[in-house]
């Protein structure tokens, strides 16, 4: 054996001893490693299984939200057919009040004219006392026939009862705004089941069930407003009448949006007035929810 | 025009908003009322029957408020027809786009029938 191939031995040798000794070194943290793997997959496991409950529960959650507006719609077409039955009846009694005003009018009108008869009775006979009596007498019948204030009275009553069955009428609006803000809240949902399954089919390559027909019945599609709110009514329609005040005032629309855009607010502040305003309550858009999977 | 002559188009997906906006009408004087769920819907009606005035939501399935004023605005045999737009959405930016697609006026809900009534007679008046 030649000295060069001696040389090579022993350096290979060397290598391997190094190796040991790195394995030797390595081999705490390999155990470790191995029981913190033995430790995290049944958690890992376990989080898998959450992940999968949460996303079957969802489309429940979608429907029975669904089925909220639908309860919600038919209680307000119950409440708008009482309030149509009270605005009927106080038509009837308004028709019944008119009718008893006229009845009074002409009652008015016959007193007086047998009032004037007995005056000019009482004129011819002075000296008659059955006139008298009998003058005397109607002033007392013509008194208390009076129903004018009652009925004046019962006439502001019904046109009261008509003013607050228009509000609750105006009040119902909330049902349509409420059914967007649900149909709003549906969308979202339906977005993080969505994540949550491919995010699933990535970990086990197994894909959630599909919705069933019945699910996707009830989940009624709504067209929505993301920003919908019940404000009370006319409180936000200044916003509307200012800007078309002022295109009817400019030239062209363009103006306007040309206008708008150099009074938007900077980014900067933007961002303040985020984090600023608690109250402020901002929709996730589907960039937003895209963001939470990145 | 007279009131109870005046043939007015509802177009709402929601049955609860046409019904309101409908009673409203009534209150109003106004009777002659044909309703549509949505903008297909409403031009389905506006191409067998006449209207005078048109009251639309925006938010709707299957065509917009906003796409049915664009419809109405492209077909030339429409005239002028007066439209009003009765919606949620009350952010400026909104309004301009509906103005921007001619829209007559603009109501955000909720509304009252005293907003209602102003509007429709701005609109007529107007329009002369």
């Amino acid at each position: 054996m030649k000295s060069g191939q001696i040389e090579k031995i022993i350096r290979k040798v060397e290598e391997l001893k190094a190796l040991f000794i790195f394995g030797q070194r390595v081999m705490p943290f390999l155990e470790d490693l191995f029981y913190f793997v033995q430790e995290i997959a049944p958690l890992l496991d376990e989080i898998n299984a959450q992940l999968k409950e949460s996303s079957r529960k969802m489309p429940k959650a979608a429907s029975q939200l669904s089925k909220v507006t639908e309860a919600t719609e038919m209680a307000t077409t119950e409440i708008l057919d009482m309030v149509d039955g009270i605005i009927f009846k106080v038509n009837g009694i308004q028709t019944n009040l008119n009718r008893f005003k006229s009845y009074s009018d002409l009652q008015d009108d016959l007193s007086n004219r047998i009032q004037k008869r007995l005056s000019l009775l009482e004129q011819k006979y002075p000296d008659d006392a059955d006139i008298k009596s009998m003058k005397e007498l109607w002033e007392k019948v013509d008194q208390s026939g009076n129903i004018l204030d009652p009925l004046q009275s019962s006439q502001n009553y019904m046109n009261e009862i008509r003013q607050l069955s228009s509000n609750i009428m105006i009040a119902l609006q909330v049902q349509d705004i409420t059914a967007q803000q649900i149909a709003s809240v549906n969308h979202l949902i339906e977005s993080v089941q969505e994540k949550l399954s491919t995010l699933l089919t990535q970990l086990d390559s197994e894909n959630l069930p599909e919705l069933t027909e019945a699910q996707k019945v009830a989940i009624k599609k709504v067209a929505f407003d993301s920003n919908a709110v019940y404000t009370k009514a006319g409180e936000r329609q200044h916003i509307a009448d200012e800007v078309i005040s002022q295109v009817k005032a400019s030239p062209s629309v363009d103006e306007i949006i040309k206008e708008q855009n150099e009074e938007k607010v900077p980014e900067t502040k933007k961002e303040e007035k985020k984090v600023n305003t608690a109250d402020d309550f901002d929709i996730a858009s589907q960039d937003d929810i895209d963001a939470l999977f990145k | 025009m007279d009131p109870a002559s005046m043939k007015f188009l509802i177009v709402d997906d929601s049955p609860t908003m046409r019904r309101i906006v409908a009673n409203s009408l009534q209150s109003l004087g106004y009777n002659n009322i044909v309703e549509a769920e949505d903008g297909k819907d409403a031009v389905g009606k506006l191409e067998s029957e006449k209207f005078d005035f048109v009251i639309t939501d925006w938010n709707m399935p299957n065509m917009t408020g906003l796409e049915l004023t664009k419809y109405i605005r492209s077909e030339p045999k429409f005239g002028n027809l007066p439209i009003l737009m009765v919606t949620t959405r009350g952010l400026k930016q909104d309004v301009i786009e509906a103005l921007q697609a001619k829209v007559n006026n603009y109501i955000i809900k909720p509304f009252t029938p005293p907003v209602l009534k102003e509007k429709i007679d701005a609109i007529l008046s107007s329009l002369g």
